[in-house]
């Protein structure tokens, strides 16, 4: 081991599928004999799951949400219904930013894989043990 | 050697994931493995969070994958909803091979092959209803669009950027950064909520 540790884009973009296959090997030797870093990519793959789980959840709302319309609306005059649909979905496609100012910085970049600076390696595995979620092993 | 089939990078073929997923249940070794070049990272990340070694994780997600071909050859797989059913295949292989380990040679009372549910339960979840909650907020106050795309790309089976920037008319290039914009202001949120 070199004490080198890995940047956590790199990490971040192992698990979010964005790394090819040569980058990925990288990054898998790596926190296969550098056990801060492999903590660091649990961190990052319960934050990865986490995502999935928050958008699953954000569809089965919203789901819910246009059940009830719909019943809602079949049970009300017709007219009626569309006027409470322009209320609810206000904002068409004009609407498609997040947040104007901040999309350019964040465009993806391939990452440097490997940062010599070991303090901020240790600040990133600080971050990332604040961050590590409940897991669910006994 | 027959792993390295299973991981070969995905073809670019014209066809949709519920086609594959149709050929797949019918025994097509070509869509099985478009199925597993696109779901594997799923299934290995869900290993890697829950703990598992990466090399682990690796085989077992890759065993997952056998299992599930297995079941289809013997008729047993009516449905293929992936990733999740092969995600949770591999948790339960994983538990399996943990408690292997902690109890060595015990007796084989509870070894019984684990035939996936393929609607996986509600304990396979990560979040806590707390998370749950703080993320709620966060999605509440992004863009209708933003937050759509947010879903496409990480809900259900997980649509690629490309696939994404298809479906809701955006360049790929702005999906991506929506996606790093909506997973950033989730991150901090998240890891905010710990303390
Ligand atoms: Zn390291």
């Amino acid at each position: 081991m070199t004490g080198e540790h890995l940047v956590s884009s790199a990490l971040e973009a192992y698990v979010a599928g964005e790394l090819d296959a040569e980058m990925s090997a990288v990054v898998e030797s790596h926190v296969a004999v550098c056990s801060a870093c492999a903590t660091r990519l649990t961190g990052e793959a319960q934050l990865e799951v986490a995502f999935a789980e928050v958008a699953d959840r954000s569809v089965a709302q919203r789901e819910r949400v246009s059940t009830r319309r719909s019943s809602f609306a079949a049970g009300v005059a017709i007219a009626m219904a569309a006027s409470v649909m322009l209320f609810l979905a206000p904002r068409g496609h004009a609407d498609e930013t997040v947040s104007p100012a901040t999309a350019p910085s964040i465009a993806f970049e391939r990452p440097t894989l490997v940062e010599a600076d070991a303090s901020t390696a240790s600040a990133q595995l600080d971050r990332s043990g604040d961050a590590a979620m409940k897991l669910g092993r006994d | 050697m027959a792993a390295q089939a299973l991981f070969l990078a995905p073809v670019v073929r014209a066809v949709t994931s519920e086609e594959d997923t149709a050929r797949a249940l019918g025994g097509d070794m070509v869509a099985w493995n478009a199925l597993i070049a696109k779901y594997n990272r799923r299934v290995v990340v869900a290993l890697l969070a829950r703990g598992v070694p990466i090399e682990r994780a690796k085989d077992v997600a890759q065993d997952s994958w056998l299992r599930l071909i297995e079941q289809q050859r013997a008729g047993n797989l009516r449905e293929l909803k992936l990733p999740a059913l092969a995600v949770t295949q591999a948790i339960f292989l994983s538990i399996d091979a943990a408690r292997r380990d902690s109890r060595e040679r015990a007796t084989h009372d509870d070894e019984a092959e684990h035939v996936v549910d393929p609607c996986p339960g509600a304990d396979l979840r990560m979040m806590s209803e707390e998370r749950f909650a703080i993320a709620d907020r966060v999605l509440s106050k992004c863009a209708p669009s933003a937050r759509k795309v947010f879903e496409l790309a990480y809900g259900g089976e997980g649509l690629s950027h490309a696939d994404v920037a298809t479906r809701v008319g955006l360049s790929t290039q702005r999906v991506r950064q929506i996606v790093c914009e909506v997973r950033k202001l989730l991150r901090v949120a998240l890891e905010g909520g710990d303390r």
